[in-house]
Parts: C-alpha cells; sequence; structure tokens
C-alpha cells in the first residue's frame, strides 16, 4: 500500500452552539498518497477552507480524526506543522512593512529552518519565484502577483513534505500562474504531496491526479481527475456554424449525440453545439446523416472540460 | 536554539517599530518635551534629582512604547492576516511572542534612552549614579517587565474588541499611580494600592535608590515579583486565544 500522506477520518467541524450551529465538514474522510496533488473542489462554502485549516492545525476537528503521515493534528500538532507548509492566497498574510528578504527570513524562523539554511535558501528561492530584484523593497510595494510569488517562496522554504495550498495562482498573470503550476509540478516531482483549493479550474486540470469534491460539508466525489472528468456525461463537444435553415433538434439528436440547446441564430447563419457521449470513427458518419441538407461553414471539436464535469457533478449550479 | 527564536523574533519585531511612524514620536519627541516639562514646570533638579526626572522620563516613554507597539502586537497581527502563521509555527508561539514583545520594548528603549542623553548634554545636566551595576541591573528589570506586559497585553487586546480604547486608557493611569508624573502619595488612599501592582512604580524607586549608592532590593524584588506575574497572566491569556481559534472557531487567526 502506498505511503499515505493526508488522512482524515469522519472528520467533523461545527461552529456555534444549539440552534447557531453551522455544520462546517460533516464525517468526512479521504486518503491522499504520498507524492500525489489531490484538489479539493467545492462552491463557496463548502468546507474547502475549513478543512484545509484543519490540516494546517489552524483548526480543531469537533470530531473525527485527521493526520499527515500518521501524526494526528489535533494531538500532535508539532510534528504536523513540520512536515506541512500551508499556503493561504490573497494580499494579506505578510509583514508589508518589511522586504520580502525579511518577510523570508521571518517565516523561515516560524517554520524551524535554522539560520544558515533559511540564508542558503533565501536567495534560490527568490530567483525561482522571480523576486530577487524586488527582495529589498517593502512588501507594501509589490504587485498583487508579487505577492502571491513571495506567498509561494515562504511555503516552500522549509522543504515540507506536505503543501496544502489554498487558491494558489490568485491573482497572477497567466505567465506567472504558468511558472507556478510548473513549480508545483517539480515540487510533486520531488515527492511532495499537495492538496490543492482552487477556483481556478486549470491548475486542477494541470495539475491534480485526483479530485475531491465537496458539497455543503460532505465528499461527493472522490476519483481520478480523468474518472472525473468523465463525470461530464459526455467526452467531447462539438461546435458546428453554417448558413441557411438550421437543423431541427431530432434530426440534431442521433444514438449518444445530443444537442446542448437549440441552435443559436447569428449574425452569420446559425450555431449549434453537440455532445458526444462517446468519441469515435462512427461520429463523423452520424454527424453527415445528421447534418444533411444543411450547409455546414465550421465544425470544432473540443475534449469535455474539467469545468463542465464540475458542474455536473455539483448539480449544475455553475 | 531559543536564543535564535528570541533574537530573530526581537531584530523582526524591531524592524517593524523602526518603520512604524510612532517610533520617532515615542522616542524622540516624547521623552525630550517631558524632560523640557520636567525641568521647567518646577524648581530645577540637580544632582541625583537629574537621574530621578532622566529615569522617569525614560520609564514614561517605555510604557508609551510598550502600550502602543508591544501591546499590540497580535491585533496587528490579525489585521495583517500574519497570526495564524505565528500561532502554526514550528517554533513556540509563545517564545516567538517574548522575542517580539523585547523587541518592540528594545528599539523605543534605546532611542529614548539616546534622546534623554542628548538632551541632558544639551540642557548642561548629568545623571548621577553611585552604582552603577544595580543601576544597569534596574534597567534591564524594566526592560523585562516591559517585555512582560507586553505579552499580557498584546493578549488580552487580542480576547478584547475595545483593544485600541484599553491602550488609551491605560496610558496616563499608569504614568500617574506609578509616580512617575507626581509622587503616589498625592492620591487617595483608596487608590493608591493600584499602583502596588505597576511594575514600573518599583523599577523607578529601584533606579533611583541605585543611582544614590543605596539600592533598594526591596523595590527590585517586586518588580522581578510582578514581571513573574504578568508572564504568568500573558502565558495563560496566550492558551486562551489558542483555545478560541483551535477549539471553538470564535477567534478567526486572519
Amino acid at each position: 500500500m502506498a505511503d499515505r500522506a493526508i488522512e482524515a477520518d469522519a472528520v467533523s467541524r461545527w461552529f456555534g452552539r444549539g440552534d447557531d450551529r453551522v455544520e462546517a465538514l460533516s464525517e468526512v474522510s479521504f486518503a491522499v498518497e504520498a507524492g500525489t496533488i489531490t484538489a479539493v473542489l467545492g462552491e463557496n462554502g463548502a468546507g474547502k477552507t475549513t478543512m484545509t485549516k484543519i490540516l494546517a492545525t489552524l483548526l480543531l476537528p469537533s470530531s473525527g480524526r485527521a493526520s499527515l503521515f500518521g501524526h494526528d493534528v489535533a494531538h500532535d500538532s508539532g510534528a504536523c506543522r513540520r512536515l506541512a507548509s500551508v499556503v493561504f492566497g490573497g494580499e494579506r498574510g505578510l509583514y508589508a512593512q518589511l522586504s520580502g528578504r525579511d518577510n523570508l527570513r521571518f517565516f523561515g524562523m516560524l517554520a524551524g529552518v535554522s539560520r544558515r539554511d533559511t540564508k542558503a535558501r533565501i536567495p534560490e528561492l527568490l530567483e525561482q519565484v522571480g523576486l530577487s530584484d524586488a527582495a529589498d523593497r517593502r512588501v507594501e510595494t509589490y504587485s498583487k502577483g508579487m505577492k502571491q510569488r513571495l506567498h509561494i517562496a515562504i511555503g516552500f522554504l522549509p522543504r515540507p513534505r506536505i503543501l496544502l495550498l489554498d487558491e494558489p495562482t490568485v491573482g497572477l498573470d497567466p505567465l506567472e500562474a504558468d511558472r507556478l503550476r510548473d513549480a508545483i509540478a517539480v515540487a510533486r516531482d520531488d515527492g511532495v504531496t499537495v492538496l490543492l483549493t482552487s477556483h481556478n479550474l486549470i491548475d486542477v486540470e494541470r495539475l491534480a491526479d485526483r479530485v475531491l469534491l465537496l458539497d455543503r460539508g460532505v465528499i461527493i466525489e472522490d476519483l481520478p481527475l480523468a474518472e472525473f472528468v468523465q463525470r461530464a456525461g459526455y467526452a467531447a463537444a462539438v461546435t458546428i456554424r453554417g448558413v441557411g435553415d438550421p437543423p431541427s433538434l431530432d434530426s440534431a439528436s442521433s444514438d449518444g449525440i445530443s444537442p446542448v440547446a437549440d441552435s443559436i441564430v447569428t449574425a452569420d447563419g446559425w450555431e449549434l453545439t453537440l455532445r458526444v457521449l462517446e468519441w469515435g470513427p462512427g461520429v463523423f458518419g452520424k454527424l453527415a446523416v445528421m447534418l444533411a441538407g444543411t450547409e455546414v461553414s465550421d465544425v470544432q471539436v473540443r475534449e469535455v472540460r474539467l469545468e463542465e464535469a464540475f458542474a455536473q457533478a455539483a448539480g449544475g449550479t455553475r | 536554539m531559543i536564543a535564535d527564536v528570541l533574537m530573530t523574533s526581537a531584530r523582526h519585531q524591531m524592524a517593524m517599530v523602526r518603520a512604524h511612524p510612532l517610533f520617532l514620536m515615542q522616542g524622540v519627541l516624547m521623552p525630550a518635551v517631558l524632560l523640557l516639562v520636567m525641568f521647567y514646570t518646577r524648581s530645577r533638579p540637580s544632582g541625583v534629582d537629574v537621574t530621578a526626572v532622566a529615569t522617569a522620563v525614560l520609564l514614561m516613554a517605555y510604557w508609551g512604547s510598550t502600550v502602543w507597539q508591544g501591546a499590540v502586537i497580535l491585533v496587528r497581527e490579525r489585521n495583517a492576516g500574519t497570526l495564524g502563521a505565528s500561532m502554526r509555527g514550528v517554533r513556540d508561539p509563545i517564545l516567538v511572542l517574548t522575542g517580539r514583545s523585547l523587541g518592540a520594548s528594545l528599539a523605543p528603549a534605546l532611542l529614548t534612552a539616546a534622546t534623554v542623553s542628548v538632551m541632558l548634554v544639551a540642557l548642561g545636566e548629568s545623571i548621577v549614579v553611585d552604582a552603577p551595576g544595580w543601576f544597569a541591573v534596574g534597567l534591564v528589570a524594566a526592560l523585562a517587565s516591559g517585555t512582560a506586559l507586553g505579552i499580557v497585553l498584546s493578549s488580552l487586546f487580542l480576547l478584547t474588541r475595545y483593544g485600541a480604547q484599553l491602550a488609551s486608557a491605560l496610558l496616563y493611569p499608569v504614568f500617574l499611580l506609578a509616580g512617575l508624573l507626581i509622587p503616589p502619595d498625592f492620591f487617595p488612599a483608596a487608590i493608591r494600592w493600584l499602583g502596588w501592582l505597576i511594575s514600573l512604580r518599583w523599577a523607578q524607586e529601584f533606579l533611583v535608590s541605585a543611582a544614590a549608592g543605596a539600592p533598594d532590593f526591596a523595590a527590585l524584588g517586586l518588580v522581578g515579583t510582578l514581571t513573574a506575574a504578568y508572564a504568568v497572566a500573558g502565558v495563560i491569556a496566550f492558551r486562551r486565544i489558542d483555545t478560541l481559534a483551535r477549539e471553538r472557531g470564535s477567534l478567526e487567526l486572519g
């Protein structure tokens, strides 16, 4: 059996008492294997941040047990803190009046990194996140993306075995976000276990090996990414554009192919999107039959997206 | 390792304090004005009295810094969103807070001492210290006491919504009750006892006695006892923060 980096066993967390009691997590159980990236998805208020805070030892579970490499987060928080770094996204969580280098120095001490190691690691990390030139500037002068990159450097500083990332690419431009994803992938290749919470589904698509879907404090899906994507209920989407009369919905439906909605009339003609249950050589033949008698100007095929699977799994609310 | 944590935390906080706009006001303006008031609104002191005035000014500016810098460490951490990181560090958060409280006290204390020295030279005065070793011990005791007060107040300010109001309310009553502005005997007996609970009062008595060459060890003992009591109260209050944050989830860490 693979080494389990993170385990949650019937973890519940509630806030308040009596009628005001709110259950943020309810009997949540899952396991994350070492050296993998697991994404936690869910709408706002689903319990993702509460789960991250429990694993980060910032919050105790009301019941149940959570552990990092076998160390209980409630009773052995010291060991857990040595194992895991947590990166919460956003502009807060830094000492704005101090320089990036000073921030790294202090957070390194908090994380238990020796002064010598901190000194040696800081230039390397600043280079890695592209902040070498701004290292001695006050953080209050940094852009949102630079602050986020500093957060990441702080998270990597103690060489954690587990990284808890909460919205790591928030505030980053596409190039920076890509660079960060590369850094996370490299960390995974080095054996670091990553639990990733992100609303940016590109992060999940590019990085995750497994997906946990939380809904109102309950895990409703726990699957490898590829299987999760199949939950969309179809394999690909075909967008067809044409001129003249659009095909009727009846004729646009076939075995394993169905329209998303009625065709849309555009300035140039019409547009129809079809979902293909299973992609195969026979699909083109079926499409030809369905579209017979119409004048097609363009056909685009794309694989199903994670966001479509997420929308489907979360009840189509997105 | 403990020394490393204390030193890094103290250095960090000293850098934070130096970057704060209140630093120059507390370390330069406030002691300079207080010194001028002390020298020119009463009969001009001489000899040991100059030392008494200088130490009173030093302790007043120091207390102001403790309230406005040390006591608000955790509140500022929460506002900046860094409290969670401090509370979940590998290093003991109490030790980190102790180092930071020390830094918050030390930076203004050094600047205040420099200001007082420059002002005395400018006024053509000099302090008389007959027992310099014990005088130094008194200064260290005052620094330790301010550090402990920083811990307890910092924790209390985080536990209440009224930290800023409490800080304002604590400033001048402590000056008065500690006998730094007027002798404690001026107060009615019914409230005079409150001054007994303020370590700065005993620190001032010890410093003045050491300057006169007859150290008052009872006063030094009271500084030590009160400092220990502050430290215990600080640890209890800090543990309470941990309980509220982690168990009850009723205190957001950032």
